[in-house]
């Protein structure tokens, strides 16, 4: 599967901005990560970020959600992309406000290399897990 | 579509009412939960022992909901208390530090006192 460090072909789901989808976004992230030999300890943390990423981009957007997955190096990347990043500290009803924004900072402490980004060209959530 | 993903029951326990929780819980199906808490106070059950052992996935839209019927509960001088979470939700509760917050029982008995 890995040839010293060849990047792998990508693996891309396109989805409607609708939460309905966000599980399917983490049955294909999962899925993916146990093809690669991905640790389930790790598979329980992607699942978890692919979801905060997911539900934090379909909040603020009306574009499709990109669930994209990249081996390299024997790790796996994967990045979530679309619209736009709600606001910071946007709450959902009655959400305390400490707890507004929380998803992104979740990812960002369950991954050492999580990157958030948001311009003009749309905003994207990546991170990578270890592979077999 | 995805109705499944999400069950919800609940049954009285003297002062206390058990909430089972089923499936995943994310910015799809939490509303679901949500409504349902928010039910369950309005209509004067503010002692909840919220049973997590069959879920299977909780993310911050979860935490959320449970913080915001927790905070209820105690305005209305009742409680709320998380049963028997997995693994993977002990661990976004100690992340974010919740497992401070909330008291966390390993069963339901333990939980309310019965």
């Amino acid at each position: 599967m890995w040839e010293g460090s060849d990047a792998g072909p990508e693996a891309t789901l396109e989805l409607p901005p609708d939460a309905a989808y966000i599980a399917t976004a983490r049955i294909f992230g999962s899925a993916l990560a146990r093809h690669y030999g991905v640790p389930e300890g790790a598979i329980e943390d992607l699942k978890l970020g692919l979801s905060e990423a997911c539900a934090a981009l379909v909040r603020g957007s009306t574009e499709r959600i990109l669930v994209g997955a990249t081996p390299l190096d024997r790790r796996l990347r994967y990045r979530v992309s679309g619209g736009s990043l709600p606001g910071a500290g946007t709450a959902e009803d009655d959400t305390p406000s400490s707890l507004a924004g929380i998803g992104l900072e979740l990812i960002e402490a369950l991954f050492e290399d999580a990157e958030v980004a948001a311009g003009e060209q749309g905003a994207s959530v990546s991170f990578s897990v270890p592979a077999g | 579509m995805v109705e499944a993903n999400l069950l919800l029951q609940s049954e009285e326990r003297g002062d206390w009412t058990v909430v089972e929780v089923r499936g995943e819980v994310d910015l799809y199906t939490a509303p679901r939960l949500k409504e349902r808490l928010l039910e369950l106070i309005g209509g004067g059950r503010v002692r909840l022992a919220v049973d997590l052992d069959g879920v299977e996935f909780l993310d911050s839209t979860g935490l959320g909901i449970l913080i915001g019927a927790l905070k209820r509960c105690r305005e209305a001088d009742g409680a709320l208390a998380l049963v028997a979470p997995r693994d993977p939700v002990l661990k976004v509760l100690g992340i974010t530090g919740l497992d401070r917050v909330f008291p966390i029982h390993d069963s339901v008995e333990r939980a309310t006192g019965g």
